[in-house]
């Protein structure tokens, strides 16, 4: 006996429908930089405070308890690993209450601006809105594959966390493919970080808020080249009205990798940006260096 | 445009409603302009060739028809222009460059410059296609095709363009004629072939290629991890091509137009020779028809006959040395099976049967003739490593739902229909879930 078409149909969108209202339940306790954002949303007071944005380079190595300490403002560090300016930007753009910021350091390791954009699974996606994705479709995205995929996870949270779905299923049976599906971790999303970095100050700016930008140290090392688009970032940024906070070159023995740093390497390099912050608060607003 | 691609998606949602509000010719017109715009998708300067040889083809065609008297030539013609177009995608970079290796060999310092072409998406498939049409057209078992835009369409229905089922042309033509839409029947089968090739390739064979890799691409492997490679790609190529051609058959059927079975349960064939009853059929019956046959079938030299079209059959599956020795395998199996089959219980045959197919496909994967014979070495070592088992897990976990599926088909019992409407949301959820969608080209794309 043949399934009718019809019916055919049908089971397929009630499955759709089934995980789809299953993901939502599982997931609607977010994590990551949506979570920390809505969080700050929910919980900070009226000031002052200064929230930090970046990957997990400043959630490790900007000291919250340090910050705080010496700037005398709530400091509300929101650096989130695997994130990218584009996250930073809808974070800033959506979530975030402009009117209980009073600055905003932008906190990144060199890689950061100049690299693609990876969009991570549940982040983007979940910060987008539907005023966002034309801009989205047609700044991140260079090809339809994308274009598809970044509309599909806007508008199917079971696309959106189908890795950790998945993730769930393979430990569920003990096996792990070697080449696990990753569709969102491997698929680069051809958009410009320093164009979102760009956005983000100027959204900041317009909002009267200053936005301070910390580049992160790495290991000295003679043998490093650093990207070529270091001066490109310098100019966007400026143009934009960005601040650059200058850091301390750090000995190599505060490094636990190449960019990473030892508990003791963060408490200095916090030392060392609160100083700097705390240099241009006092003067009543922020001095480029 | 690849059908695992989510721009395949945006074009089926574009084409099919579109296609549905059409009547007449216009359907047919935007079937073909849909058909090479999925072509063009991937390079659109091989439009040029598809268009050039399927062209020359159709004149060839009408000219054999219409002059009885020259037909040899118009039909050597033909035969010439696609092996030509053929022979230079796909093999001269491979000939010249054994052939500089054999005069360096022999002391002749002459290097002729190595050409690396791109082959084109599907070649093999539709000059095959081409050719098996002239040759029919002159053996009068078919008419010659008066509309070149019917031919055109013949030659570049989207759904079977890049890896067949190689169709004739008596039995395609006619269905592309015709104007009228899917039965309620080719919708409904049409939706069960697609979910399950997609399931087949997306879930199965995408997710298999790590353990394929386990076999032959390390050195360090033990030999139960090779074993599970050696299998792992058996179901991995088979749900691979067998998932394309039941994606193709499906979407052919919501056109309203039934292609050929491609695979017939190869798993249970019980002989080398039931193999090929079972295994790419359009291929197998292509060669049977237009090479086996005409170099004397069973009627003188047989086996001859048989190891030169496996060996043929072999290298259009690629230009390496290892596709000639899997044509080699094959050929030398049916050719003893001729002179001594002997009596087995259907079990232990097929057990038999399907481990030589296992074994066979070590050539057709190695990378060289040394690749294989290493993996041949590793096969025979009895070692594990507790990691082993992971990819033991993963293979069963992968496998047996096929196989399950396959081994109740077999047995040629009607699958409930309760049955069905549990499989088909479990399919889904697969799909969506465990669908490797990186992109994972189909494997007989590379053909």
């Amino acid at each position: 006996v043949r399934l009718p078409f019809s019916v055919f149909v049908l089971l397929v969108v009630a499955a759709v429908m089934a995980l789809d209202a299953w993901t939502r339940m599982a997931y609607r306790t977010t994590t990551g930089l949506n979570g920390k954002a809505a969080e700050f949303a929910s919980t900070a007071g009226e000031g002052p405070n200064l929230v930090i944005l970046g990957t997990c380079l400043p959630e490790q190595h900007l000291r919250a308890d340090v910050l705080t300490a010496r700037l005398g403002m709530t400091v509300h560090n929101l650096g989130t690993a695997a994130t990218t300016p584009l996250d930073w930007y809808l974070a800033f753009a959506n979530v975030l209450p402009h009117d209980r910021i009073d600055g905003l350091v932008v906190a990144y390791g060199e890689a950061d601006l100049a690299a693609e954009i990876l969009p991570y699974e549940s982040r983007v996606m979940d910060l987008a809105r539907l005023g966002d994705m034309p801009d989205l479709l047609t700044e991140v995205c260079t090809d339809l594959e994308c274009k598809v995929d970044l509309a599909l996870r806007w508008a199917w949270p079971t696309w959106r966390y189908r890795m950790r779905l998945a993730n769930g299923v393979w430990s569920g049976v003990r096996a792990l493919p070697l080449n696990p599906p990753a569709p969102s971790k491997v698929r680069r999303y051809h958009g410009a970080p320093l164009r979102y970095v760009g956005r983000l100050i100027r959204l900041a700016s317009a909002s009267e808020i200053p936005v301070w930008m910390v580049p992160l140290p790495r290991r000295p090392d003679p043998g490093h080249v650093p990207p070529g688009s270091v001066a490109e970032q310098a100019v966007v940024i400026a143009e934009a009205g960005g601040v650059m906070v200058p850091v301390p070159v750090l000995d190599a023995s505060h490094f636990g990798s190449d960019v990473h740093l030892t508990t003791d390497g963060a408490v200095v390099l916090s030392e060392a940006v609160a100083a700097t912050l705390g240099e241009r608060l006092h003067a009543g607003k922020p001095v480029a260096p | 445009v690849l059908f695992n691609s989510l721009v395949f998606v945006a074009f089926a949602a574009v084409v099919y409603p579109v296609w549905a509000l059409l009547r007449g010719a216009g359907r047919r017109g935007f079937l073909l302009v849909a058909s090479l715009f999925f072509y063009g998708w991937w390079d659109w300067r091989f439009l040029g060739l598809l268009l050039g040889t399927s062209l020359l083809d159709f004149w060839l065609a009408r000219r054999i028809e219409d002059d009885p008297a020259g037909k040899r030539r118009w039909l050597t013609l033909s035969v010439v222009s696609n092996l030509l177009a053929l022979g230079t995608f796909k093999y001269l970079g491979f000939f010249v460059g054994e052939a500089n290796a054999l005069l360096a060999a022999v002391g002749v310092p002459l290097a002729v410059p190595v050409l690396e072409l791109v082959l084109p998406m599907g070649l093999s498939f539709y000059t095959f296609q081409a050719l098996a049409y002239t040759v029919d057209v002159y053996r009068g078992q078919t008419r010659a095709c008066r509309n070149p835009f019917d031919f055109l369409l013949f030659i570049s229905f989207f759904p079977q363009l890049v890896a067949g089922p190689i169709e004739r042309s008596e039995r395609l033509l006619p269905q592309l004629r015709m104007e009228r839409g899917p039965t309620s029947e080719q919708l409904a089968d049409g939706a069960a072939l697609v979910l399950w090739g997609f399931f087949k390739k997306l879930v199965v064979a995408d997710n298999l290629a790590g353990i394929v890799q386990l076999a032959f691409e390390r050195d360090d492997s033990t030999g139960l991890a090779t074993w599970l490679g050696v299998y792992a790609f058996t179901w991995q190529i088979y749900c691979d091509f067998s998932g394309y051609s039941d994606i193709a058959r499906g979407l052919a059927k919501w056109f309203g137009v039934e292609l050929r079975l491609n695979f017939d349960l190869p798993f249970f064939a019980s002989s080398p020779q039931d193999i090929w009853r079972r295994w790419h059929i359009s291929l197998s019956e292509w060669l049977r028809d237009y090479l086996y046959i005409p170099l004397g079938g069973n009627r003188h030299h047989a086996s001859r006959n048989l190891i030169a079209t496996m060996l043929l059959g072999g290298l259009w599956h690629g230009a390496n040395w290892t596709f000639i020795a899997w044509g080699a395998w094959h050929g030398a199996a049916l050719a003893i099976q001729r002179r001594w089959a002997p009596r087995l219980p259907q079990p232990v045959a097929i057990v038999l049967t399907f481990h030589f197919l296992v074994l066979g496909f070590v050539w057709f994967r190695a990378s060289t003739l040394g690749n294989a014979l290493s993996v041949f070495w590793h096969l025979v070592s009895i070692t594990y490593r507790q990691s082993d088992l992971v990819w033991l897990n993963l293979f069963l976990f992968l496998t047996l739902p096929v196989l399950g599926a396959e081994a109740w088909l077999y047995t040629r019992r009607p699958v409930p229909v309760l049955v069905k409407a549990l499989l088909v949301p479990l399919a889904v959820l697969a799909i969506v879930l465990l669908g490797a969608s990186q992109g994972h080209p189909f494997v007989y794309f590379q053909f």
